[in-house]
Formats: C-alpha cells, sequence, structure tokens
C-alpha cells in the first residue's frame, strides 16, 4: 500500500519489535495517548482489544522465518468519526481465509468444550470496521476501522456523536 | 504473575494482582493458577477486579484452568471491569462461567444463582 504523501501526520506511530511484552507496551501507551483526547474508556477498551488481537497475531504467526527481521510498524490516523489503523510487517504471508471468514463464535454445549484459542479475528471483525488485507512485495499490509465518536469534538452541523452506533451518514453536513 | 490465595470457610479467593492477563503472562497464569488449586477442596473464586485488560490469550488460559478444574469444580469470576466482560460477552464464554459482580457478591450467592 503506498502511502499517500499528502496524508496527514498520524495521531499514533511507532516502529517496534514483535514481541508480547512491545504490543503491551504500546497498548498501554496508546491507551494514555487516547484517554488524554477524551476517549472515552468503553471506545478504548475495545481498541485495545483489536489492537491486541492484531499485534499478537503478527507476533506469533509471521516469524517462523527467523532470518526475517521480527517487528512491525503500527500507524493510526485519526479521523472525524474514529481511528483508522494500518499494522504491516514483513513476516509470513497471513492466512486470509481465516481473517475473512473467522470461526463464528458459538455458546459452548459445557464447559468441556469451551475453545481455548482461536477468537482473535472474530474479536477484530466483531470490533472494528472495514477490515482490509494485502500482501505487496513481501509485506503483510492489515487496516481497520475502529469508531471512536469522543475522537474530535462534534462541531454544530457534523455527524451527530452516535451516528456511528446506526450508520447514519445523511447526518454529514461538511 | 502476583496472585493472593485466601480459603473462607470452604471458599478460596484466589485476587490476581497483575492489571493484564495477556499473551505476555499467560503461560505463567495458566501455571500458576494450577498450583494454586491443586488441593482445592470448597467452592473456588477468581478475583479479577484488579484486572484491567483480557486479551484473547489470557481469556484462552482462565478457560484452561476452568477446564483443568471441572467437572469437580466450577470456576467463578468476580469483579470483572467493562473491558473484561466484554471479551467474555463476545467470544460467548459468559455462558460457561459464574460470574458474579464482586467478591462479596460471589460468597453470599448461592452458586446456582450467579
Amino acid at each position: 500500500m503506498p502511502r499517500d504523501p499528502a496524508m496527514k501526520r498520524p495521531f499514533f506511530e511507532i516502529f517496534c519489535d514483535a514481541t508480547f511484552e512491545d504490543v503491551r507496551a504500546i497498548l498501554r501507551q496508546l491507551d494514555m495517548r487516547l484517554k488524554g483526547s477524551g476517549v472515552d474508556a468503553d471506545t478504548r477498551g475495545s481498541a485495545q482489544l483489536v489492537l491486541a488481537e492484531a499485534m499478537n497475531n503478527i507476533v506469533e504467526h509471521a516469524f517462523s522465518d527467523k532470518s526475517v527481521k521480527a517487528a512491525f510498524h503500527l500507524r493510526i490516523e485519526a479521523q472525524d468519526d474514529g481511528l483508522k489503523v494500518h499494522l504491516s510487517d514483513q513476516g509470513d504471508p497471513m492466512p486470509w481465509t481465516e481473517v475473512r471468514n473467522p470461526g463464528i463464535l458459538r455458546r459452548p454445549m459445557s464447559p468441556e468444550y469451551a475453545k481455548e484459542g482461536g477468537f482473535g479475528w472474530s474479536i477484530i471483525k466483531a470490533l472494528s470496521q472495514d477490515v482490509a488485507y494485502s500482501r505487496e512485495d513481501g509485506t503483510n499490509h492489515l487496516s481497520f476501522d475502529l469508531p471512536s465518536p469522543d475522537l474530535t469534538a462534534p462541531a454544530p452541523g457534523r455527524r451527530r456523536r452516535d451516528a456511528y452506533l446506526f450508520g447514519e451518514d445523511n447526518q454529514t453536513a461538511n | 504473575m502476583h496472585f493472593v490465595s485466601e480459603d473462607t470457610g470452604d471458599v478460596r479467593i484466589i485476587t490476581v494482582q497483575d492489571d493484564r492477563i495477556d499473551a505476555a503472562n499467560a503461560v505463567a497464569f495458566k501455571d500458576q493458577m494450577g498450583r494454586l488449586t491443586d488441593d482445592l477442596d470448597g467452592r473456588i473464586i477468581l478475583d479479577l477486579s484488579s484486572v484491567e485488560f483480557v486479551d484473547s490469550s489470557g481469556l484462552g488460559a482462565i478457560v484452561a484452568v476452568m477446564k483443568v478444574l471441572a467437572p469437580d469444580h466450577r470456576l467463578e469470576l468476580a469483579g470483572l471491569n467493562e473491558t473484561v466482560g466484554k471479551v467474555f460477552r463476545l467470544t460467548r464464554m459468559d455462558s460457561v462461567f459464574a460470574i458474579h459482580a464482586d467478591v462479596s457478591a460471589a460468597v453470599s450467592e448461592p452458586l446456582d444463582a450467579a
């Protein structure tokens, strides 16, 4: 995905090692940043969950080839109605069918049938929008949108704060 | 990871003192919970009130502990914040655990009322 030179300065951007500890540190940092921007706890919780799943997935699955530097790039842009997240890494290709069709989460018949894993993509799909994956020149690109009504103060005539809940695009005046 | 384990009557209350159960400590969580419950004789309540965040690896570790304890013991949970509760609801795992508002509610409520 070529970077658009006109793209505005990111809300949050980091290039880091693909380790669970680094993911944890990024999530803490981002949560503080979102809190400082006035984003409510519920939205921050969802953002943290989706990003944890997406980044931990890279750490767990992308680097079977030890000659590739286990690192990834995270870039988050602020938009009027939320955050646009872009993750890239030079690891193994992602299993796209799994991304497209994550298992449906069903209530287990009984505790002994409860799954212990495989929730990641289902969580990402449930809490984000416009999930897109591409692989170009040995690089994985994953992007998705996180609705966040509190990120920018709503100006008169702008989209209603709760519009994201109902998809009321006709509320946008600008 | 840090835990506090306390027996009150026939109830063992294990309080997680870390603020996260995630991919970075899920294995440690599972191992230490195994050790803290190997002599279990009554009810078991896991107090998550200090835990701010659980990802799918952390959830998987809690489910694994629940399955090891079953069928003799049912792992009960208490003190889930909104974000932690959301992970359980999204994955339908809220249906396999007894989830209480907090430890005192858990102790005073009979198991089936959860």
